[in-house]
């Protein structure tokens, strides 16, 4: 026998039931009426105002074959062109699905700030959207066709992913950029790509400083610096052999790398920051003249390895200090080996390009491939 | 076969207590309050709320287990008690309501930016509702099952060891926050909500075990809180952490599964379970006052109008500012409470044994 | 003259059986003496070894000390009489006195295998209709003085017996008593089954889900009652009932028990797996496309789209849609002889859900989610429990249909709330998860290794607890 509080109760329930029954049908986003946002791309058109090409994964009506269409916009935020863009499509542009944001160089130089600030504002849009800088027109690439990939804006993302799987690019998300952007001793990178007839590729990494593109640096950096940020592991590497009497070329394979950092004052003012790598690899390929086999020799050749990454990473870095920036984060090394007052006191900018950076690298070759080394024919 | 609230239900309900919505923004908090390395605040606060629990077993070592009620009856006039017996009452409801217009307020934000607010608010006071008309045991086995669909998510921080760098912390402790006191105070909010277990008292086993569950229960609810600022530290950046919002929202939006990415709105529903334990326990003490201004009232009947008139309040603030401010004002209340209330029914209690052989314990 | 010495009572009894053609009354006027019985409830050679023989060969002096033998039970009473010629005995009326004789063999269903609950491995029979047989059945399988059996009777009009067992010294008496009461508060007129018995003696009427674990196997009955359960047998029900029941009892099943523990374990978990599916996968899939279309990979985004595309419904609908023709085929096939039910199946599953495809009624990816989650609805041993699930899905679909994954938690809220709330014989319902008992939970959620299970269940809060002594 339920009392008489129950009852009352169980009406309550019931009726509440009734009415929320109409309660959410405004939210609803039902999948196949959105007009679904996969790329969204910034130009500066003449006027310096910002142009917006928006890449949407477009499902056509009636069981069409989901396409993509590119919708252009000129606008002067980024939300002022989802308005207008809106009223360019027949469904609800939403932005859940955004996978990439590409910048031309142009936009990239005047400060990528806002529209990074607003893309981690909107709580639809994922922190891993990617960030990338590209050389040349976004638009005239989102819109350029390849004959082997039919969705540009799909090809773009998924080519930056498969280059970020291989370690060729760090992955840049909006959650790691505006980290790198906000970190005190450390500046973000974003990869550059650019189109080359009928192929999209990956032309180098994009250094920031502070929100500002100040520069690239070429695709072959791409591996250093990969090691310079992190834990390296399953890459590859092509190693030119420049170091007492070697000569030719190695190919290290399953490269893993660990880093650690040392700091310490100059004398004169200033500081020091060597940088410690560790290096292991397979030998993959090699044609250099000092034979394989003999023990005595893959110290040689380990040390030549360990001369042309170090020489290259503080190449590396020397360009980095000409530009201002501070990618590797060297800051962030100094600043955790000298107390709070002093680090909040130092002028980076001014400190940074008199860093001496140096690089000492110990590498160790795991094995020399399958076989023995082939003797050498004699006449 | 008389229900019991055994010793393992007291510590997983203090931990689904207190955690809650807070744990979405305390690493924020620790960042901008405490600077540098602000995961170590999380230690400092549960220590304290482990005293203030300390003070509680007193109250129940000293009162041999009875009710706060008949403590304060015994030597206050009602006169005086019926107010105060108002006030918790009304500020349990309070804060009841609270931590569930919160909530709903943050899944809007995530999920229904356009959903009438008040249909999904009515939802979760139909539910609380739902969950107190049970009574405390069958709050106590509800909590325990939530917890159990909660805990797991502990092993999600394993997902952040890819971005995690310890580097990112510095050595600096403490450095380049502000207003420390008050933000801490601010922080104590996210461990508050053990206090309830006052009213608890009379309905737990008998048993000395139960108040070191409390502390387990707190124990684990600091460990959370601390491995989750922890990582939280080492994953964003400090200025970064500064201007987020909810921090852990952003980490769980990070993960990313093979067959389904953007976790946070679904597990931001698993902490549905824990706000709603927590809301419900809140609204449960308010109906225990009130219980006791109005003895006779039936008690179904009582929460009802408790939680509707919950319902009404949350209606007042509505945006997340406002919302947040009154939590702020809130969680000082709770903070000055939680160590006043338990010292009162001590000096209460070491004068009614002093004064009266009355009480045969 | 037969008819002046007839006694009061047999013109009683015969005219309490008037327009029953069914019974029988034989005369035998050499020993002044009737016998009535139901022909179809009795055992023939009882008859002819108890009565008939006997009477042919005695004279009439003789029947005095005839009816002094032990099957003859004197009887005065005009009900009891009645009864026990209902319950199979034959009546003896002799000069003024009555005497029942219990031969009582009706034909029955022979021992065979259970159709709803069959396992692959293990003993293969099953309880039957028949109320003895199933005591025997458990006999046979506890050879123990200590299993105790008390009778009992239900039903007002049509009294019906029910037994109801328990292993003295193991069985918590509290369950003993408080089972064998609200057997005796039932005031019916008729039960038939003992599944309607379950739901007169539940603690929670109105839920949803079978608050005691109904089963037609002996072993498994037998495991409950060495584990401290108390059984109850119905006449003329092939379920037996045991109690009181944890949630989780449902998803074991006896051959976990008879295979290796790691394959009984790995069986365990895809139980549990197959619950959560049943339960949520609909309505994530309803979910997810109704509001939280970012929670799609991209890989899959694709295909979703372009499945849903020409779909004219809300994913709701669709998904109710679909479901209620799942449970419509359901019922069908468990209606029709299970022959004509295979065809349904094949109409059903392939023919409709081609169709509906094609034709753009539901896409197919709901399809798949809808049958994966019949298909795993199927996985629970017990049948009760599988419908009732069933069922607590449909309120998750509407849910995540009105308010996303927020509604779907919110359902799955208030299904934890409710079974919270529940008790099988005031004992929690979810119990070795609150109370939180973790030495349970070996033999619930997995199936531990034998050495592992050395204790009795807590639900069953025996004094005698522990189960195994071996040392290994």
């Amino acid at each position: 026998m339920p009392k008489r509080g129950a009852k009352i109760l169980r009406c309550v329930v019931l009726g509440v039931m009734v009415l929320s029954v109409t309660g959410c049908a405004r939210s609803q986003k039902i999948l196949e009426r959105l007009a679904i946002d996969h790329t969204i791309g910034y130009d500066l058109d003449d006027d310096q105002k910002l142009f917006v090409t928006a890449a949407i994964i477009n499902q056509g009506e009636g069981g069409k074959e989901v396409k993509q269409e590119l919708i252009t916009v000129e606008a002067d935020s980024s939300k002022e062109a989802k308005i207008k863009l809106s009223r360019q499509t027949s469904r609800n542009i939403v932005t859940g699905q955004l996978r990439n944001t590409l910048y031309s160089t142009e936009v990239a130089r005047k400060g990528i700030r806002r529209l990074i600030e607003n893309l981690v504002r909107d709580p639809s849009i994922s922190p891993r959207v990617k960030i990338t800088v590209v050389n040349g027109s976004v638009n005239e690439l989102l819109s350029s066709e390849f004959p082997d990939h039919p969705n540009t804006s799909q090809y773009v993302d998924h080519l930056l992913q498969k280059n970020w799987k291989n370690q060729n690019i760090p992955q840049v998300n909006v959650y790691q950029f505006t980290r790198d952007l906000l970190d005190d001793g450390i500046d973000p990178v974003a990869p550059v790509v650019r189109r080359r007839g009928d192929n999209v590729l990956v032309d180098g990494l994009g250094l920031f400083k502070d929100d500002r593109y100040v520069g690239k640096l070429s695709a072959d950096y791409n591996m250093l610096f990969a090691m310079s940020r992190g834990k390296y592991r399953q890459g590859e590497i092509y190693i030119k052999l420049d170091y007492q009497d070697l000569d030719g070329s190695v190919m290290l394979g399953t490269v893993s790398s660990d880093k650690k950092f040392k700091v310490w004052r100059k004398r004169a003012g200033g500081f020091v920051v060597e940088m410690l790598l560790e290096v292991k690899g397979d030998i993959m390929e090699y044609t250099g003249n000092v034979p394989l086999g003999n023990s005595r020799d893959i110290p040689k050749i380990q040390q030549g390895i360990s001369s042309y990454i170090s020489d290259k990473m503080e190449r590396m870095v020397a360009i980095m200090q000409e530009k201002g920036s501070d990618n590797v984060g060297l800051g962030k090394q100094i600043r955790n080996s000298i107390s709070y007052k002093e680090w909040k006191s130092l002028n980076w900018d001014e400190v940074y390009p008199e860093v001496t950076f140096r690089c000492t690298v110990k590498t160790k070759i795991k094995s020399t491939g399958e076989i023995m080394e082939v003797p050498a024919f004699k006449p | 076969m008389k229900e019991r609230l055994y010793s393992s239900h007291i510590a997983l309900l203090v931990f689904m207590i207190q955690t809650g919505v807070a744990a979405l923004s305390l690493s924020r908090k620790a960042a901008v309050y405490f600077g540098t390395n602000g995961w170590l605040s999380i230690l400092i606060l549960g220590c304290a709320a482990a005293l203030n629990i300390v003070l509680i077993a007193m109250v129940n070592r000293i009162g041999n287990g009875i009710s706060v009620f008949e403590i304060m009856d015994k030597s206050i006039p009602r006169f005086i008690t019926i107010p105060i017996y108002f006030f918790l009452t009304a500020y349990f409801a309070i804060i009841g309501c609270l931590v569930g217009k919160q909530y709903i307020h943050i899944f809007q934000l995530i999920a229904f930016p356009s959903a009438s607010p008040l249909m999904l608010k009515g939802c979760f006071d139909l539910l609380v509702l739902f969950l107190v008309t049970k009574g405390i045991y069958n709050i106590g086995k509800t909590a325990t099952v939530f917890s159990m669909l909660i805990l797991w998510m502990f092993f999600l921080l394993f997902a952040f060891s890819n971005d995690f760098e310890l580097e990112r912390m510095t050595p600096f402790v403490f450095k380049g926050g502000r207003n420390m006191l008050s933000g801490a105070v601010e922080m104590f909010a996210a461990f508050a909500g053990y206090e309830l277990i006052l009213f608890v008292m009379p309905y737990a086993d008998r048993s000395k075990k139960w108040m070191r569950s409390v502390q387990i229960g707190n124990l684990m609810t600091t460990l959370t809180y601390l491995s989750l600022v922890f990582v939280s530290f080492g994953f964003f950046s400090l200025e970064q952490l500064k201007i987020m919002l909810y921090p852990l929202l952003d980490m769980l939006a990070y993960i990313q599964l093979p067959f389904v990415e953007r976790l946070e709105n679904l597990l931001f529903s698993f902490l549905l379970f824990t706000v709603v334990v927590t809301s419900s326990m809140y609204t449960w003490s308010a109906c225990e006052n009130a219980q006791n201004i109005f003895p006779k009232a039936d008690r179904k009947v009582m929460s009802l109008f408790i939680v509707f008139v919950m319902f009404l309040i949350s209606v007042i603030p509505d945006t997340l500012f406002e919302l947040e401010l009154w939590l702020k004002v809130v969680s000082y209340v709770e903070v000055a409470l939680s160590f006043l209330f338990p010292i009162f029914l001590i000096l209460l209690l070491l004068i009614q044994k002093r004064s009266g052989v009355k009480s045969h314990a | 003259m037969a008819s002046n010495q007839e006694p009061v009572t047999l013109t009683h009894v015969l005219h309490d059986f008037d327009q029953c053609v069914d019974i029988v009354h034989r005369h035998f006027p050499l020993l002044s003496a009737d016998i009535v019985f139901f022909d179809h409830l009795i055992d023939n050679n009882a008859l002819e070894r108890d009565i008939l023989r006997p009477f042919a060969n005695i004279q009439a002096d003789e029947m005095h000390n005839l009816l002094m033998d032990s099957q003859f039970r004197a009887v005065t009473d005009h009900k009891k009489i009645i009864e026990g010629i209902l319950k199979g005995d034959a009546a003896v009326f002799h000069c003024t006195s009555v005497y029942l004789v219990a031969l009582y063999g009706p034909s029955s269903r022979a021992i065979e295998q259970s159709e709803t609950e069959a396992v692959i491995i293990g003993p293969h029979d099953a309880f039957t209709e028949s109320a003895f047989t199933n005591l025997s059945l458990i006999r046979r399988k506890l050879k123990s003085s200590h299993l105790k059996v008390v009778q009992l009777s239900v039903g007002e009009v049509v009294k019906c017996d029910v037994f109801v067992l328990y292993i003295d010294g193991i069985a918590n008496m509290d369950y003993v008593n408080v089972m064998i009461e609200r057997i005796r508060d039932i005031e019916i007129d008729i039960i038939v089954d003992s599944n309607m018995l379950v739901q007169h003696i539940d603690d929670y009427p109105n839920t949803i889900f079978p608050l005691f674990l109904t089963s037609e196997r002996p072993d498994l009955i037998v495991s409950k009652l060495s584990g401290g359960k108390v059984a109850v047998i119905m006449d003329e029900s092939p379920s037996v009932i045991s109690g009181p029941t944890s949630l989780f009892e449902f998803f074991t099943s006896p051959d976990d028990y008879y295979q290796r523990w790691v394959i009984g374990t790995a069986t365990r978990i895809l139980r549990y797996i197959a619950f959560i599916i049943t339960i949520t996968f609909t309505a994530a899939y309803v979910s997810i496309t109704t509001y939280h279309y970012e929670m799609i990979p991209e890989n899959l985004l694709y295909t979703l789209i372009e499945s849903r595309n020409r779909v004219p419904f809300p994913p709701v609908f669709e998904a109710l849609l679909m479901e209620i023709t799942i449970e419509l085929l359901r019922e069908a096939g468990a209606r029709l002889p299970s022959k004509i039910g295979q065809t349904i199946g094949i109409v059903g599953g392939i023919v409709i859900g081609q169709a509906a495809v094609q034709a753009g009624l539901t896409s197919n990816i709901l399809i798949i989610a809808v049958a994966l989650s019949a298909i795993a609805s199927f996985v629970i041993p017990s049948y009760v429990m599988s419908a009732s699930i069933r069922f607590a899905r449909f309120f998750l679909i509407v849910l995540a249909g009105l308010w996303g994954n927020f509604g779907l938690m919110v359902g799955i809220s208030v299904i934890i709330i409710h079974l919270s709330k529940l008790t099988s014989l005031g004992s929690s319902y979810i119990t070795p998860v609150a109370p939180l008992e973790f030495q349970d939970w070996k033999d619930l959620f997995i199936r531990g290794p034998f050495w592992m299970l050395k204790e009795r269940p807590t639900q069953s809060r025996t004094r005698n607890k522990v189960r195994q002594k071996m040392k290994r």
